[in-house]
């Protein structure tokens, strides 16, 4: 019984993972063709996304701990680039 | 399985927050703090090149077929890795060597394409404070945010390696594979950062 619930469990990942793979690929030729800085930064941010949540398994982590490895990164990432752009386009 | 974590022994997880174990904790921590330093490098550039007149285009310089298939080798590494933690959860010994073995290969493959291009990079006269034409800043950016995710990269193969060394003999230890991973997967994510905001945009 457990060793049917641990391959069940493992199995749906690899697709999972394809999936993943499949669409960062994607993403990837879509950012390289296009020249549009909004659109790369979407791509930068939806791969970004994927990467964490599908490969470093946050999707499967708790809200909790979501919060306190996502909220920091993302909260000091945004004080820096923010205020920095700031800075960077009144020059 | 994470049930029975709940042990006498306070460095066992069974004690620590969010039910992680210490190591993966850890790992998390040092992440984000290093995913603050990748951070501080990007947005020190975007400030540079924001102030300056004539920042070359990085696709000018450098081949964006090139780059892509690069990216290619690092994202399809990256995969590899998730499955090889797959593969040690399910205490499958073949596929998780098979699978480490690839991403090993990937991160080689990734590593020598880089090196290539600093060398080309270095023969056409980029230096650290030179560069073939533009402003100077733009080498000292190119070798310090790729020398440093390159240096992650090297970092990352000769934790897989041991990895790899370790599941070839003795008990399998998920958790160490895992920990391996988060590491390389964060390499990777860098890399679509250093990608998008160096060479693309």
């Amino acid at each position: 019984m457990s060793e049917t619930t641990a391959t069940t469990a493992v199995e749906k990942p690899y697709a999972r993972y394809m999936k993943a793979w499949a669409a960062l690929l994607t993403l990837t030729i879509i950012m390289v063709f296009v020249s549009s800085p909004v659109i790369i930064v979407l791509g930068i941010l939806a791969k970004v996304s994927i990467i964490a949540a599908v490969f470093m398994h946050l999707k499967d982590e708790t809200f909790d701990f979501v919060l306190i490895i996502a909220f920091s990164i993302v909260f000091f990432a945004a004080l820096l680039f923010g205020l920095i752009a700031v800075d960077g386009m009144a020059m | 399985m994470d049930t029975a974590i709940a042990t006498s022994n306070r460095w066992d997880g069974g004690h620590s927050p969010y039910g992680q174990t210490w190591q993966k904790l850890m790992m998390w921590f040092f992440i984000v703090g290093d995913a603050l330093l990748f951070c501080g490098f990007l947005a020190s550039y975007g400030f540079a090149r924001l102030g300056s007149a004539d920042w070359p285009n990085a696709l000018e310089l450098f081949s964006a077929p090139y780059l892509t298939v690069m990216t290619f080798v690092l994202i399809s590494s990256s995969v590899a890795m998730a499955c090889a933690v797959g593969a040690a959860k399910n205490n499958d010994r073949a596929g998780l060597i098979r699978f480490l073995l690839l991403t090993l290969i990937g991160g080689v493959f990734f590593l020598g394409m880089q090196g290539f291009e600093w060398a080309q990079f270095i023969s056409e006269g980029g230096r650290p404070w030179a560069v073939p034409h533009g402003d100077r800043l733009f080498g000292a950016y190119f070798f310090l945010i790729t020398g440093f995710h390159g240096t992650h990269v090297l970092i990352g193969l000769i934790v897989l390696a041991i990895t790899l060394f370790k599941s070839t003999s003795g008990v399998i230890n998920p958790n160490g594979v895992e920990i391996a991973g988060l590491y390389w997967h964060f390499v990777d994510l860098v890399w679509v950062l250093v990608f998008g905001f160096f060479y693309l945009i």
